[in-house]
């Protein structure tokens, strides 16, 4: 069972996502389609993470909620994907940004000591 | 006289540099007082060919800047030496009566002192670099060393036998002068090893002590004055002097020893600053502070000890040997961001630059302690970055 990133972009195109830190975000899927909810259950019951890790599937309302451990360059993808009202961010991601706001700062800066 | 010389004629050569081993050393000696006799016992001991080159001597040729035409001679070609076929494992290169090289040669020399390029060709990290010049007055065609090429060098004054030591030297060692062999390979492997904690530390002193004395940093004599031919401060020989200072621990040299030493590349007035700030500030070992053998607490009113010290653990932190531990690199970065919180709670603009060593080498996550650091300095980053922009 292997659901691709570009697969679940495409799903979480309707979707709210909220970025919990540089390397995962949960995303809550509303209208999913049929074959969606049929992997992602069969991804469950496999027990494997695959591209987005289900942690929840509402068969009746067809609404699926996943983990997804992606990383900085995906979810930048995303960024560019989705609107900004459908993305929220957890605090540790906007703490983490700062970090590596200030490191790549710093990494651009001549270096300091003379040798 | 002698010991102290060949202590440093060792320290020089058993010294690693950016580009390979040894610093280049420019003795100042009168005609006739052996110079080349003795590098040629040192080359002797440590196992290592000496090509001596005399500009006076050997012409232009030697020099690798004699142009040849290619054999369909439609171009000019530069053909390495005939001598650099012995230095392919290693050796020395005994510039000797350096002052009589003409304006033209020096250019040349220049790229063979610092760079050990002759010609277009590189002679390889094993190749070590050691001159000797008469004092202009008493050189035959003698010329004075330009500015750059004085800059290359660190200086020292051979000073000549008295008549005791000379008797004694005739009536003892003259036909079998002692020579302690060593293997130049082991004694690299030897210093290599024992290199990087003073390193860190000398380089967290001397960028101390550049800050607190900015002016130090580049001081060139003016044109014509006698001492631009000698050691005076440049960016360049700062660099060549801490490695000097290091080298003064690693081959257990005495204060006063070492110290020659350093003051060979920055001049005798630069070196007694130094060493007065070293001792004013009586610096910890990086290891000790981060091990918490020595429990470093940061001053207000010592801001220039806080510097030297966070950064020369940020050094050793940094260094070879550390990063070959992953895990040992982690937890000593862990303990000094622990520090640079602490220090940047009151001196914000004192710790970017031991937390850029480590940003650097992506140690910033290390711990919660170095995320929130990272947050703290993150507007003055802005405003660096900022002001560059402008």
């Amino acid at each position: 069972m292997k659901i691709s990133i570009g697969g679940l972009f495409q799903a979480l195109l309707g979707s709210s996502v909220t970025v919990l830190s540089a390397k995962s975000v949960d995303a809550v899927v509303e209208e999913a389609s049929d074959n969606e909810i049929a992997d992602w259950l069969g991804a469950m019951k496999a027990g494997k993470p695959t591209g987005g890790n289900p942690l929840n599937i509402n068969k009746q309302d067809k609404i699926v909620t996943l983990r997804l451990r992606i990383g900085r360059p995906a979810i930048r993808q995303l960024f560019k994907m989705l609107s900004k009202s459908q993305l929220d961010f957890h605090e540790e991601w906007l703490l983490d940004r700062e970090v590596d706001e200030a490191a790549e700062l710093i990494k651009a800066d001549d270096p300091l000591l003379p040798f | 006289m002698a010991t102290n010389r060949n202590k440093l004629i060792h320290a020089a050569l058993f010294t690693p540099t950016s580009n390979g081993w040894g610093l280049p050393l420019l003795f100042w000696a009168s005609p006739g007082c052996g110079k080349s006799a003795i590098l040629e016992g040192v080359a002797k001991a440590v196992g290592l060919p000496l090509e001596v080159l005399s500009p006076g001597e050997r012409g232009e040729g030697a020099f690798g800047v004699t142009p040849v035409p290619s054999a369909d001679g439609t171009l000019m070609t530069y053909p390495a030496p005939d001598w650099t076929g012995n230095m392919a494992n290693g050796g020395i290169v005994f510039l000797d009566e350096l002052s009589t090289a003409p304006p033209a040669l020096q250019p040349p020399i220049l790229g063979l002192a610092l760079s050990k390029r002759i010609g277009g060709s590189y002679l390889g990290p094993r190749v070590r670099i050691i001159a000797a010049a008469n004092p202009t007055e008493e050189a035959a065609g003698g010329w004075d060393l330009a500015p750059p090429l004085a800059n290359r060098f660190g200086h020292l004054d051979w000073a000549m036998p008295d008549s005791e030591e000379w008797s004694d030297w005739l009536l003892g060692s003259i036909d079998d002068e002692e020579v302690t062999p060593i293997d130049a390979l082991k004694e690299e492997a030897r210093v290599m090893a024992a290199w990087d904690e003073p390193w860190a530390e000398t380089r967290g002193l001397i960028a101390a002590f550049i800050r607190s004395r900015p002016e130090l940093l580049h001081k060139q004599p003016s044109l014509g004055h006698p001492d631009s031919s000698r050691a005076w401060p440049s960016h360049r020989t700062w660099e060549m002097a801490a490695r000097a200072y290091t080298a003064g621990a690693v081959h257990g040299m005495s204060d006063r020893d070492r110290d020659e030493f350093v003051g060979s590349f920055i001049g005798m007035g630069a070196v007694s600053e130094l060493v007065s700030f070293a001792k004013k500030n009586d610096l910890p070992k990086p290891l000790d502070v981060l091990t918490g053998k020595v429990d470093f607490k940061h001053s207000n009113k010592r801001l220039d000890r806080t510097y030297a010290v966070m950064s020369s653990c940020a050094s050793y932190v940094t260094s070879k040997t550390v990063s070959e531990d992953s895990k040992r690199q982690k937890e000593l970065a862990a303990k000094l961001f622990e520090i640079i919180a602490e220090v940047a709670e009151e001196a914000i603009d004192l710790v970017y630059p031991a937390t850029k060593l480590l940003t650097d080498t992506d140690l910033y996550k290390v711990s919660p302690t170095a995320k929130a650091v990272m947050r703290k300095i993150l507007p003055v980053a802005q405003k660096i970055s900022g002001r560059k922009a402008r």
